[in-house]
């Protein structure tokens, strides 16, 4: 009986000794539990290189007389055995399915496109001809994904969590913007957690910068993202309670 | 920290399990979109007979900042103010630019006078209406697009604290209609090119000193030996435009690269048909061996700190990019994706590797490499052939070659991919093997 009493204390002192030394107060938030919603596609293999989600803007340039001079360097490389040459064919419209990606949906480049006829026959062209057949160059396709994947997912490979904190997630880093001119050297730096309250229906009541980043254009650009990110996806029933004072998020660079 | 905070979550734990068990989510949120900034570079105020060299300076600038890749350069045409608007402040109106969303405004004037050009600029904050930067550049008539470049740099180090590259010159392989492949210089932006040499040959490959002076490069020499040329690494002194060989003996030497101390040269040399990375003093003396490996090693490419050598090695089949230190201890593989990875070029930085890689659709592409990550990103796509990376010296620019076009030209590029320029005429002349040049020395100093 005894023994328990002082088991009791003591654990009652250490806890308390704990407290008053900086464990206690605001509990520091510390495993991030959320969910990677992989999306909805095919997995695209390991060993080969990424593709951007949309050809980059095609320089202004004009585009006549095109005048191919291949080099040496260019055509060392000849791959095996030749298919059969596809016949080239006026490119269609850009692929139906674009791509889930947010930026502006370009058209795809017109650089790698079939040469006209009177174009010369060269060693580049036949690379191009047979081995990214006309119709497969430059087309907005797919991105990887896995078929049983999300159709709001964006990630190429899924981690386990709670899937509303994933859509919380993908729609603040949709308006998550920076500007260019924070010095590439500071970036890496660059770390603030933003606290964020939600009513029933998403919308966000208010926010506070908890922990600066000690860079006012960087706070400014997390605000306004937070501002723009609402309102966000209603929270599910089983969080109301746990978000009833709000969560936080941290923002990287 | 670490201790105490374990004790801490350890007795809260048993403590009080509710509270460990209601532990709140931390989202966290990375990877962001990088905005550039929206400028607005108004019409020149051209005084005196400097209404050409301004407009030159004009169209520098606009070049110079959208390549840079931290501005969106807005379209003249889009303008709303009077095209007669001055220097300012006073007299500007605000609301006509920001109307056409500028975040800032650039005003510059150009006079001609005897002396040459002289080239007032002022940066303004459009939000608050005032002054941020400014000065006055003089130059000559002749040099209006340095100005521009001047400028230029400037406003890099305004808003970055890091010196612009736009001063600086690059080295490249030029071979016009019919005639020999020689080394050239020019502007970054490819104007005032010259031949380093002419030695009517093959030369290939070039390579800057870190001073800026002298250029290594790969020269076929002709010999009754070699009557197609023999592959040997050959110095160029820019100042005096003398050219000398630097290593002769092995079968085949190509690809050097200057240390970034200036003191060593890493090149590429075949002894029995198996080429492996070398190392020699600038002055060709103290010849070392590097990599002992049956299998093909090339193109070496230094660190900034001169500590650590990239390079290609087909060792486990197909060509991938490596790591060594700089004796050729500690090899280490970076690249696992692709089968056909080449001419890695170490940035300014350290922390990425560009290199020239070949996709599954037998496209040549520009992919960058991150050292301690090895995460691979994609700068070119869908595009033409691109090869040949290169860094600009403060690392936010990559000039490769391309025959986007159809013909093999220049193009830089900001380094996050966004923006692609060309950069070489259309003179029907073939570019290929850049190298961009170092910081001028007096920059390089002031950093």
């Amino acid at each position: 009986m005894l023994s328990v009493l002082v088991h009791a204390l003591v654990f009652a002192g250490l806890f308390g000794a704990s407290l008053s030394s900086g464990c206690g107060g605001r509990r520091e938030p510390e495993k991030p539990v959320v969910a990677k919603l992989v999306r909805l596609g095919t997995p695209r293999e390991k060993h080969l290189l990424p593709r951007l989600p949309t050809a980059p803007p095609t320089p202004p340039a004009s585009r006549e007389a095109p005048q191919v001079t291949p080099g040496k360097e260019l055509s060392t490389p000849q791959p095996p055995k030749p298919p059969e040459p596809p016949k080239p064919e006026p490119r269609s419209q850009p692929a139906e399915k674009a791509p889930p990606a947010s930026r502006s949906p370009s058209p795809p480049a017109q650089a790698a496109a079939p040469k006209g006829p009177k174009q010369e026959k060269s060693e580049l062209d036949d690379i191009i001809q047979r081995f990214a057949s006309a119709d497969r160059v430059g087309k907005a396709e797919p991105l990887p994904g896995l078929p049983d994947g999300d159709p709001l997912g964006d990630a190429e490979e899924a981690a386990e969590g709670e899937r509303y904190l994933a859509l919380v997630q993908k729609r603040l880093r949709d308006h998550y913007v920076l500007p260019s001119t924070i010095p590439e050297a500071e970036r890496i730096r660059l770390s603030a957690i933003v606290r964020i309250h939600v009513d029933r229906t998403g919308r966000i009541t208010r926010h506070v910068i908890e922990q600066s980043s000690g860079n006012p254009q960087f706070d400014a650009a997390l605000e306004s993202a937070v501002v723009k990110a609402s309102p966000l996806p209603p929270p599910p029933e089983h969080l109301l309670r746990q978000f009833a004072n709000g969560f936080s998020v941290r923002f990287r660079y | 920290m670490r201790p105490m905070a374990r004790t801490c979550v350890a007795l809260a734990a048993l403590a009080l399990p509710a509270l460990a068990l209601g532990q709140e989510p931390l989202i966290e949120v990375s990877g962001a979109t990088f905005r550039p900034l929206p400028i607005a570079i108004a019409p020149p105020i051209a005084q005196g007979d400097a209404a050409s060299p301004a407009e030159e300076i004009y169209e520098a600038l606009t070049f110079d900042l959208e390549v840079s890749g931290l501005f969106e350069v807005i379209p003249r045409k889009a303008f709303l103010a009077d095209p007669r608007e001055p220097l300012g402040p006073e007299g500007i109106v605000w609301t006509r630019w920001a109307d056409v969303a500028a975040e800032e405004l650039l005003k510059f004037q150009v006079e001609a006078g005897p002396q040459g050009l002289k080239l007032t600029w002022r940066l303004y904050e459009v939000a608050t209406q005032r002054p941020t930067a400014g000065a006055t550049l003089e130059g000559r008539v002749a040099d209006a697009r340095r100005l521009a470049h001047r400028l230029a740099d400037e406003m890099v180090r305004h808003h970055t604290r890091e010196p612009g590259a736009f001063s600086t010159r690059i080295a490249f392989v030029r071979r016009p209609t019919g005639g020999s492949k020689e080394i050239w210089v020019a502007d970054y932006d490819g104007r005032n090119a010259s031949p380093v040499a002419n030695t009517r040959g093959i030369s290939l490959l070039p390579t800057w000193s870190p001073s800026g002076t002298e250029l290594a490069f790969t020269f076929f020499k002709k010999s009754l030996e070699y009557p197609n040329g023999h592959p040997q690494v050959w110095k160029a002194n820019l100042l005096t435009g003398k050219t000398a060989p630097l290593v002769t003996s092995g079968d085949l030497n190509t690809g050097a690269a200057w240390s970034p101390d200036g003191t060593k040269i890493a090149f590429t040399m075949s002894r029995d048909g198996n080429p492996d990375i070398y190392v020699v003093n600038a002055d060709g003396s103290g010849l070392r061996r590097l990599t002992r490996d049956p299998s093909t090693e090339s193109s070496p490419a230094w660190s900034p700190d001169g500590k650590r050598i990239a390079f290609v090695s087909d060792r486990h089949g197909t060509p991938q990019i490596f790591v060594m230190d700089a004796d050729g201890e500690n090899v280490e593989r970076l690249t696992r994706q692709g089968n056909y990875n080449q001419t890695p070029k170490w940035s300014p930085r350290g922390d990425e590797i560009a290199f020239t890689a070949r996709d599954e659709r037998y496209a040549f592409d520009i992919f960058v490499v991150n050292v301690e990550t090895k995460e691979i990103r994609r700068l070119t796509q869908d595009q033409g052939n691109n090869l040949y990376p290169t860094w600009s010296p403060n690392g936010r620019m990559i000039l490769f070659v391309s025959d986007r076009d159809g013909d093999r030209a220049l193009y830089v590029a900001s380094a996050d991919g966004r923006v692609q320029r060309r950069v070489s005429p259309r003179d029907g002349a073939e570019y290929s093997d850049p190298a961009w040049g170092p910081f001028p020395v007096s920059v390089e100093a002031r950093r």
